[in-house]
């Protein structure tokens, strides 16, 4: 019990359902975060490129060509707009096109390929022992005597950098994260709120007691009440399947301690009887009563085994036509002397349908079961010189393959209002009969769990006309 | 890079230095439990003497540790330091100049070891850099005079008032002006490129220095020896702690500060990066900077701490609110670009060298 | 006839022991499987009625037990299990019939008989039922103490017939049975056949069964 109610939390559409939201969410946060990183870079890298852009720029401005000399007088204010990282260590190179180098704090290098334009060039390297971002920008000196390229290299360490990327991820990580933990809440709200209507419905079951089989109320959402709409099925049909149990152990009770009392009866009259000649005559008919009871025992342990075969489901192939020869050949070892006509009669495209023609698939054990009590059902019914006529044959059409196994016979026959009633347990035609009520509804019983079809009607013989009707099963599957 | 004679300046302190370094070593490791302990390194332009009681109280709180202390000049200890890497002499584990400029430049090429700032007590953040550089101390550059040579002209409250005076009373100043040689003190140099940076009235100064033929000197001491004498009235950009001490001896010496900006200088100290003593360098750096070490640095040393309730019971009284601390950050490296520095020393020897020399 | 009866429920054993010996045939009762299996190896029966459900070794293990030793003394098995599966597999391991308790103590005694008389009547070439004799060497048949002549064909019939008792035979599996390749096998022949044998043997135990569209069934009337 406990074991089945773990797995039951284990498979709890709460914890699915959050457990996907939290897939989710963790993906899309994940696609913020890289997104998030790749753009606290851009922002990083272009905020710090200004500067050093910045810098480079008022330096230029403050560098001239005089007399075919570069003048460049370094303005305080550029180290102090590189200062703003506060602490970046800084290197910078100023050189012409031809790399003379005017002044310089480091002997470094220029960037590849360079040709000097007015536009500023970064990249990244290994410096000194750190990464560092440089940058060069140039602007064309003009002179009286020649004119020429001068660049401004900086190179400056990365670690405001860095601080910034990781200001900006963070900053957005906590918001993404605070809309991803108020989200999952919501999900998590929604949810409860969604499984509201489950949770009256599995306290309602629980607190529930056996023999309340009231239906539960139902409430929307429609597709909680579309369960509870099955579930109340459920509940009619289990109410119905109880009234039906409790009806057939009393009608059981009933059938086997009347049959019981009558024999006990006989046998105390036989006992008590001083006339040899009566005493006879009432042990007879206690053996009579004695059969009779040992036919209603085995009638219903036939019925029962029946339905608990059903319940197991076994399944396999039968061919009809064996089935017909199987059950004859035991049947008649009892009427070997009565002048029943019997007659088969299988249809040639059965006959010579191949060795599947007449396959169905089931038990073979019920089946026996069901043909031998309708026959059973024909001779004990019927007359001495009754004819009781078995055909199989086979209906087939564009969406119809059905194999029709019939037992026509010349006994009374079933009035036509009781043919229904007949197949109730313990419902016979005849008041004083020797029938124990229950070979059609066997019969009935294994038709239903073979998904076959059964018909009672009027048969040309004169009697009853049993038909039961089954879809073929097709030899190569 | 290094001149002649630079080299031979090098050779010349190194036998002071070792002198120095023997008799520290002397006095301090007088206990016999020197043998157990580690010695560190500390190079430093600052008076072995406003450092001793510093480093005495160290060694106490830190029987582990002695110190062995370099005293040198700024331009000096620059170079030791930066061609240390080359001669891969790890014999220096604290680095301590009164020059930021030079300091700044130091830790940019990368020869400082990072200090975290959680123990770097109540150092503010304009006295910080890159969690390497530390300063320590708060120390007005301040105007000195000789009280008897300056009777009856008025202190100048302004750089433009100092200007004035100077052009009005020539025949009185001429010769008898004196500050830091910009091209061989380091300290010097710094002080006026930052004037140049606070003022374009500066020019006027020093235009007006330069007419009254300012005397240039190598070291705090001489001009402050000039001044006492009488040989100078006017000792300009003067760090202020060295004349707050004289002024309290010497009655005849007077010190102010400028109401228009007054700049504050912060000696800086940071970690060698290739000192294989770091653990105990840190340790002297983290009491340089505690609030112990600022409190005996106020009371025991002439030094101004840079922690502000100990500062403010050493400032001079007549404090003006004009304090500018230079700020360390990598704009200190803009006077030191070769182009500029060489620019700026150009005016310089054309102003004030010349008439040394003729 | 000698019958070794393996039964565990000592009422039925002992009414079934009274009807047999009242009968004037010679019946063991045994009520354990190990028993059984054991008296087996000593003493010859000409019939064994077992029960399924045996303490020690089960009916159908004593069976293979019995059959495994070559053993072809008949067997009749007596189970009181509804479902048919039982009887099959009693057939499959060697049983020569069936019964489902509860039992008509007739049928059980007609089963028994006929079951033994095979296995006599080969042994002696007599096949003896009631007022029938047929002599399995000689292919004389007697009803009544008259002989009946019987042809060519209808002997091999009626041999047939008795080999195969209470089987259902198709006319095709008769066909197949008595002509050989050289004759053309008629149905309407067997059909005269066997109305002729049928005729020729009234007023004895022997039956013969018309399904009319599947054949016929032959049967030992032993009441």
């Amino acid at each position: 019990m406990r074991q089945s109610s773990k797995r039951l939390t284990q498979k709890s559409i709460r914890h699915r359902l959050i457990l996907s939201m939290g897939a989710g969410f963790l993906a899309i946060l994940t696609v913020i975060c890289v997104g998030l990183w790749g753009y606290a870079q851009q922002a990083a890298n272009e905020s710090y490129d200004r500067l050093l852009h910045g810098a480079a720029l008022a330096i230029l401005e403050r560098a001239n060509l005089t007399s075919g000399e570069v003048r460049v007088d370094i303005p305080y204010s550029a180290f102090e707009i590189l200062g703003l990282a506060k602490q970046d260590r800084v290197f910078y190179r100023i050189f012409t096109q031809d790399n003379e180098t005017i002044t310089a704090s480091h002997d470094l290098r220029p960037a590849a390929n360079y040709k000097p334009s007015e536009r500023p060039v970064y990249w990244d390297d290994a410096y000194s022992g750190e990464t560092v971002r440089f940058m060069q920008q140039a602007r064309f000196l003009t002179g009286d005597a020649r004119s020429l390229w001068l660049i401004v290299e900086f190179g400056q360490t990365c670690i405001a950098r860095h601080d910034m990327v990781a200001d900006l991820f963070w900053n957005g990580f906590a918001v993404a994260l605070f809309i991803t933990i108020v989200g999952l809440l919501f999900v998590w709200i929604a949810i409860n709120r969604a499984l509201h209507p489950l949770i009256d419905v599995e306290q309602n079951l629980r607190q529930r007691d056996i023999s309340d089989f009231t239906a539960l109320p139902v409430t929307p959402p429609r597709e909680v009440a579309s369960l509870i709409l099955s579930i109340n099925g459920f509940i009619s049909r289990l109410k119905n399947n109880l009234d039906h149990s409790q009806i057939f152990i009393a009608d059981v009770t009933h059938q086997i301690r009347t049959a019981l009392s009558a024999l006990q009866g006989q046998l105390e009259l036989a006992s008590k009887e001083q006339d040899p000649a009566l005493q006879q005559g009432r042990v007879d008919k206690a053996e009579r009563q004695s059969r009779k009871t040992i036919h209603l025992t085995n009638q219903l342990l036939a019925h029962a085994m029946v339905i608990h075969r059903a319940d197991q489901k076994i399944v396999s192939d039968i061919h009809l036509a064996d089935l017909i020869k199987t059950v004859l050949q035991s049947l008649l070892r009892e009427h070997m002397k009565s002048d029943i006509d019997f007659s088969v009669s299988i249809a040639p495209e059965i006959e010579d349908g191949g060795p599947d023609a007449d396959l169905i698939a089931g038990d073979v054990i019920s089946m026996r079961e069901a043909l031998s009590n309708v026959i059973d059902n024909a001779i004990e019914h019927g007359p001495a010189n009754n004819k009781i006529d078995i055909s199989l044959f086979a209906k087939t059409g564009k969406r119809l393959n059905q194999l029709i196994l019939q037992v026509d016979d010349a006994g009374p026959g079933i009035p036509e209002d009781k043919r229904l009633k007949v197949l109730e347990r313990f419902y016979t035609t005849e008041t004083a009969s020797e029938g124990s009520g229950l070979g059609l509804s066997i019969v009935d019983e294994v038709m239903r769990s073979h998904r076959a079809r059964l018909q009672l009607g009027d048969s040309a013989l004169g009697g009853l006309s049993v038909r039961m009707i089954f879809s073929r099963k097709s030899g190569d599957t | 890079m290094v001149s002649a004679h630079q080299k031979a300046m090098i050779a010349s302190w190194r036998t002071v230095a070792s002198i120095i370094a023997g008799l520290l070593c002397c006095i301090l490791s007088q206990a016999a439990w020197a043998q157990d302990r580690t010695a560190i390194d500390i190079w430093s332009t600052t008076d072995t003497a406003a450092f001793e009681s510093l480093i005495h109280a160290f060694e106490q709180a830190n029987p582990d540790i002695s110190v062995t202390y370099h005293e040198v000049t700024t331009n000096e200890l620059y170079d030791h330091v930066i061609t240390a890497r080359e001669r891969r002499d790890s014999k220096i584990d604290l680095v301590i100049s009164s020059a930021m400029d030079l300091q700044v430049k130091l830790v940019n090429e990368g020869l400082a070891s990072p200090f975290s700032a959680d123990k770097a007590g109540s150092t503010p953040l304009w006295a910080q850099w890159r969690n390497e550089l530390y300063g320590f101390t708060y120390e007005p550059i301040v105007l000195v005079y000789n009280k008897a040579a300056f009777k009856g002209y008025p202190l100048p409250r302004t750089h433009s008032d100092l200007a004035d005076l100077l052009i009005n009373n020539l025949p009185t100043f001429e010769g008898k002006v004196g500050t830091y040689d910009a091209a061989s003190s380091g300290a010097g140099y710094l002080f006026f490129t930052q004037d140049a940076i606070q003022s374009d009235k500066i020019f006027r100064v020093i235009e007006a220095l330069s007419r009254a033929k300012m005397r240039t000197y190598g070291f705090t001491s001489a001009i402050l020896d000039a001044v006492a004498s009488g040989n100078l009235i006017l000792g300009y950009n003067v760090i202020g702690t060295y004349a707050l001490e004289l002024a309290s001896r010497d009655p005849n010496v007077g010190i102010f500060q400028f109401e228009d900006y007054t700049i504050v200088m912060s000696r800086t100290a940071f970690i060698y990066k290739y000192s294989h003593k770091r653990a105990e360098a840190e340790r002297f750096m983290e009491y340089l900077l505690s609030d112990a070490g600022q409190q005996k640095m106020a009371q025991e040393t002439s030094l101004i701490p840079i922690a502000p309730e100990q500062r403010r019971l050493k400032l001079p009284p007549n404090s003006t609110n004009a304090y500018l601390p230079i700020k360390m950050g990598i704009a200190l490296l803009t006077y030191q670009d070769t182009l500029k520095r060489r620019y700026f020393l150009d005016v310089w020897n054309s102003l004030f060298k010349k008439p040394e020399t003729e | 006839m000698r019958v070794l009866f393996v039964e565990d429920n000592m009422a039925l054993a002992e009414t079934v022991v009274e009807r047999f010996r009242k009968e004037g045939h010679v019946i063991d009762h045994e009520s354990d499987g190990d028993e059984a299996d054991f008296i087996l190896r000593h003493k010859q029966f000409d019939l064994i009625l077992l029960d399924i459900n045996l303490p020690g070794r089960n009916g159908f293990e004593l069976l293979r037990s019995i059959r495994a030793r070559n053993l072809d003394t008949p067997v009749l098995v007596l189970s009181a299990r509804s479902e048919i599966d039982d009887r099959v597999v009693g057939l499959d391991a060697g049983a020569d019939d069936y019964m489902t308790k509860p039992f008509d103590f007739r049928e059980l005694i007609a089963r028994c008989r006929a079951l033994a008389r095979r296995k006599s009547g080969l042994a002696r070439n007599l096949f003896k039922a009631g007022n029938l004799t047929f002599d399995w060497g000689t292919k004389l048949a007697n009803v009544d103490g008259q002989d009946v002549e019987l042809r060519n064909k209808e002997v091999q019939l009626f041999e047939l017939f008795l080999t195969n008792p209470d089987r259902v035979l198709t006319k095709e599996e008769i066909a197949d049975k008595i002509y050989n390749f050289d004759e053309t096998p008629s149905l309407n022949a067997i059909e005269q056949t066997i109305t002729r044998l049928r005729k020729k043997l009234d007023g004895s135990p022997f039956l013969i069964k018309t399904i009319r569209g599947l054949g016929y069934i032959g049967h030992i009337d032993e009441s």
